[in-house]
C-alpha cells in the first residue's frame, strides 16, 4: 500500500459519510435513551419493592431481593393493568402507610388488583431466600397463643378494611374524574 | 435392528408394556418425543425442604424458576401444581397437540416418562367390580398388579382399606405418618366402629415409593421434596424403567420423534409415521405389532387420524375432582415433626348407600411455598401471612375423586388442521345435574366424617373438568364389534396388530387414581402381544 495515494473524496462520498455518521449517532442516542429508561424503570421497581416489602415483613428488605423483584417485574410485565391499578399502586408506593388498608380492601373488593399481584410476587421472592424465609415458616405458639394472635389479626383486618375501602373509593372516584376530564 | 414391536410413549403405560416384551426377548423400539429437564435438577441439593429454605442462597432458582415461572398468578388451572423443576412435563404440548375446549382443561405431556414425572404416586388397584366396569377381567389383572408392584415398589399398610385395595405380596412398610395426619388417624382408631357404621374407612395410602432399598432405589429419606426433585429415586418415575430397558440389547429408544399415524401393510407389518421433533422431517418405522401408549388423548388422536375418522365423536371420561383445605383442630398451635413426606398421608373411602365408593386423599400442606396460599385468603397479604404461619401446622388438603362413566355430554373429536396447522382435538365435557347433585351429597357426607375427626373445611374448590388428569374411555374395550373400540386383548378393532395400552381402553373410571391399573393393563398387553408374536412365529415355522 505504501507509495499509493488515496483518491480525493467527492461530494457524494462526503454526503454518504455524513448520513452514515448521523444514523450511527441516532442509534447510539436511542440506545442510551433505552438504557436510561431501563435504569429508571429498574430503580422505580426497586423503590416499589422497598415499600411493598416493608409492609409485608415489617422491615427493610435486602437490596439483592429488591433487585430480584425488579428483574421479575420487568420479565413478567403485567399487560392487564388498568389506569386504576396504576393509580392504586402509585398511591401506595408514595404513601407507604396506605398499603396495608388498600391491600385489605383489595383482598375483598378487588382481588385481581395489580397491587395484590405485585405483593404476592414479592412475597414469593422474599420467601425463596434464606433471609426472607424466616418470615414465612410456620410458628407454634400453643393453641391459646395462636387463638389470641388470630383474634388480633381479625381486629386489625377489620380496621384496615374500613380505612382501605374509603381510600379505594376515593381513588376510584378521582380516577374516574381524571379519565372523564381527558 | 429389525423391530418386532413399536411402543409409542415412555409414560407409565409405555415402559410397562415394553418391559414384558423385552424380557421375553423381542426386539422393541420405543418411539418418544422425550423432553427432559436438565436445568434445575442439578441445582437442588439433596437436603430436606425445611433446611433448604433456611440455608440455600440459590433456592430462588428452583423454587421460582429462572424466568420466575413459579410466580405466575391468576386463576387456579390444570397443571398449577407443577413447580418450575416439573414444568417441562407439559412443555411444547400446546404447539404439537392443540386442544380446543370451553369446558375442559386437558394436561398432556411430551416429556420422557410422560405425566408420570408429576405423578402423586398413589398406587391403587381396582376392585373386581371396578375392573369389570372398566372392561377388564379381574382374574387376568391380579397377576399383572403383582408384577407391576414388584417392578415399581409400593409401600402401604394392611389396614381398614385392605378390602378396597386388595393385598400386595411385595408391599413395603408405609412412610412414617406426619404429626398432623397422625392426630387424625389416632382419633379415627378410637371411634373406628362408629365411622364404619357410617360407611367411612380411613387408612394409609398405597404409594409407589420405596421405603426400603430396592434395585438401587430408596430408601426414602423424608426430605419432603417430592414436588421439586426425585432424591434417591424413592418415588417411582417411568424414567427408571426406561433406563433399565435402555441397557438391554433388544431395546431401542427412538426419541425426538412425534408419532403421527399408523397403517397396516398387506405383508402384515404395521408402519408408524413419525415426525422428527427438531427438524420436522417425516419418517416411517416398521414392525410386526404396534402398541399405542402415548396417553389417552394422544392415543385417541393417532387412532382417529390413522383411520381417517375426523369429526367422529368418541366418548371421554375423567374423574371429577374437588379439593378442600381443612383446619385440623388437634394440630392447632402445636409444633409439627420435621420428618415428613409431601405425598398423601391418609386415604379414606366412603361407601354411600346410593352410589359407588368415593376416595379422598389427605395431604398436609407444607411442602410448597406459603405465598401461594396468600391470594386465597380474604385478608391483606401481611395479615394473611401472619395468620397462615400460625395455622400452617394444622392445615391439610382433602383431594376428593369421584367416579365417572360415559354419557352423551362427554366426548371429543379430531378436526383436521387446515393450512399447515396441526389437527385439533375438540373436547366437550359436561356433567348432568343429577351427577353434580350426587357428588355434592357425597362430598357433604365425607366432610361430615372429617369434621368428626376434627378437620374443619375452610372452602371447597372445584378446579374444573379435566383437573384430575385422569382421562380415559375414548377407545374402550367392548364386547360388541363397534368401530373405534378394542377387543378384550386391547387390540384395536379392524386392525391385526395395533394394540392400545393406556387409559383410552378403560370404559369407565372408579373414584380412584388409575395409574397403577394402567400400568398393570399395559403389562398384560405387552405379555399378550409377545404371546401373539410367538404363536405367529410358531405357525410360520410349522
Amino acid at each position: 500500500m505504501r507509495g499509493r495515494s488515496l483518491p480525493a473524496p467527492t461530494i457524494t462520498h462526503i454526503l454518504t459519510a455524513r448520513r452514515r455518521s448521523r444514523r450511527v449517532a441516532r442509534l447510539l442516542y436511542n440506545l442510551y435513551r433505552t438504557m436510561e429508561t431501563d435504569q429508571h424503570l429498574h430503580r422505580s421497581l426497586e423503590q416499589e419493592a422497598e415499600a411493598l416489602g416493608h409492609y409485608l415483613i415489617g422491615g427493610p428488605i435486602p437490596g439483592e431481593l429488591a433487585a430480584r423483584y425488579a428483574e421479575a417485574e420487568s420479565l413478567i410485565r403485567d399487560r392487564s393493568q388498568t389506569g386504576l391499578d396504576r393509580r392504586l399502586l402509585d398511591f401506595g408506593v408514595r404513601r407507604p402507610w396506605s398499603i396495608a388498608p388498600l391491600d385489605a380492601a383489595c383482598a375483598l373488593l378487588r382481588p385481581q388488583a395489580m397491587l395484590r399481584d405485585k405483593l404476592l410476587r414479592l412475597a414469593g421472592i422474599l420467601e425463596a431466600s434464606p433471609a426472607g424465609a424466616q418470615n414465612f415458616l410456620p410458628e407454634s405458639r400453643g393453641p391459646l397463643g395462636t387463638l389470641v394472635r388470630l383474634a388480633g389479626i381479625a381486629v386489625s383486618s377489620v380496621i384496615q378494611l374500613v380505612i382501605g375501602a374509603a381510600l379505594l373509593k376515593a381513588i376510584e372516584v378521582h380516577a374516574g374524574i381524571a379519565e372523564n376530564g381527558q | 435392528m429389525r423391530h418386532d414391536v413399536i411402543v409409542v410413549g415412555s409414560g407409565p403405560a409405555g415402559v410397562n408394556a415394553a418391559t414384558p416384551l423385552v424380557e421375553a426377548g423381542w426386539n422393541v423400539a420405543l418411539v418418544d418425543f422425550g423432553n427432559r429437564e436438565t436445568t434445575y435438577a442439578p441445582l437442588i441439593p439433596n437436603q430436606p425442604f425445611s433446611q433448604l429454605r433456611r440455608t440455600d442462597a440459590m433456592q430462588h432458582r428452583y423454587f421460582l424458576g429462572d424466568r420466575f415461572e413459579g410466580l405466575a398468578s391468576g386463576k387456579v388451572r390444570v397443571g398449577a401444581q407443577l413447580t418450575p423443576p416439573r414444568q417441562y412435563v407439559h412443555a411444547d404440548v400446546s404447539q404439537w397437540m392443540p386442544v380446543v375446549s370451553e369446558s375442559f382443561s386437558a394436561m398432556e405431556s411430551l416429556a420422557q416418562g410422560g405425566l408420570g414425572n408429576a405423578w402423586g404416586a398413589g398406587a391403587f388397584s381396582f376392585s373386581d367390580a371396578e375392573l369389570a366396569g372398566a372392561g377388564l377381567g379381574a382374574a387376568k389383572m391380579r397377576r399383572h398388579y403383582e408384577r407391576v408392584a414388584a417392578r415399581i415398589g409400593i409401600s402401604g399398610t394392611r389396614d381398614d382399606l385392605l378390602p378396597f385395595f386388595g393385598d400386595c405380596e411385595s408391599l413395603m412398610p408405609a412412610t412414617t405418618l406426619d404429626s398432623n395426619a397422625g392426630r387424625i388417624h389416632s382419633r379415627y382408631l378410637v371411634k373406628r366402629d362408629r365411622f364404619h357404621a357410617a360407611g367411612f374407612y380411613l387408612g394409609r395410602p398405597r404409594l409407589a415409593l420405596c421405603t426400603e432399598e430396592r434395585s438401587g432405589r430408596g430408601p426414602y429419606g423424608y426430605e419432603d421434596m417430592e414436588f421439586w426433585a426425585d432424591f434417591n429415586r424413592s418415588v417411582y418415575r417411568p424414567r427408571w424403567t426406561l433406563e433399565e430397558l435402555c441397557r438391554r440389547p433388544n431395546f431401542a429408544y427412538l426419541d425426538r420423534r412425534f408419532a403421527v399415524s399408523f397403517k397396516e401393510n398387506s405383508d402384515g407389518q404395521v408402519c408408524l409415521s413419525a415426525q422428527d421433533a427438531d427438524k420436522g422431517r417425516d419418517e416411517t418405522i416398521d414392525a410386526r405389532a404396534l402398541i399405542l401408549a402415548a396417553g389417552t388423548l394422544s392415543t385417541t388422536r393417532i387412532v382417529l387420524r390413522s383411520l381417517g375418522q375426523y369429526d367422529t365423536r368418541v366418548p371421554l371420561v375423567c374423574n371429577p375432582y374437588t379439593y378442600v383445605p381443612v383446619l385440623n383442630l388437634a394440630s392447632f398451635g402445636r409444633p409439627a415433626s420435621d420428618e415428613r413426606c409431601s405425598l398423601a398421608q391418609l386415604t379414606s373411602i366412603y361407601t354411600p348407600p346410593d352410589g359407588e365408593p368415593v376416595q379422598t386423599q389427605f395431604y398436609s400442606y407444607r411442602s410448597l411455598l406459603t405465598f401461594k396460599l396468600l391470594k386465597e385468603a380474604p385478608l391483606g397479604a401481611r395479615n394473611a401471612l401472619r395468620a397462615l404461619r400460625g395455622v400452617m401446622n394444622a392445615l391439610g388438603i382433602l383431594a376428593i375423586n369421584h367416579a365417572d362413566s360415559p354419557s352423551p355430554e362427554k366426548s371429543c373429536f379430531l378436526r383436521r388442521g387446515g393450512g399447515g396447522q396441526r389437527d385439533q382435538l375438540h373436547i366437550e365435557y359436561r356433567q348432568n345435574p343429577s351427577q353434580c347433585e350426587m357428588q355434592r351429597k357425597h362430598e357433604q357426607a365425607i366432610l361430615r366424617e372429617f369434621r368428626r375427626l376434627g378437620c374443619w373445611p375452610l372452602t371447597r374448590v372445584r378446579p374444573g373438568h379435566g383437573s384430575s388428569i385422569h382421562y380415559a374411555g375414548t377407545i374402550p374395550i367392548s364386547n360388541s364389534e363397534g368401530q373405534l373400540t378394542c377387543d378384550e386383548h386391547c387390540r384395536l378393532r379392524g386392525t391385526r396388530g395395533v394394540y392400545l395400552a393406556d387409559g383410552a381402553v378403560f370404559r369407565q373410571l372408579p373414584a380412584k387414581g388409575l395409574t397403577l391399573s394402567i400400568m398393570a393393563n399395559a403389562d398384560r398387553v405387552g405379555e399378550l402381544v409377545g404371546a401373539c408374536l410367538a404363536t405367529e412365529a410358531w405357525r410360520a415355522a410349522a
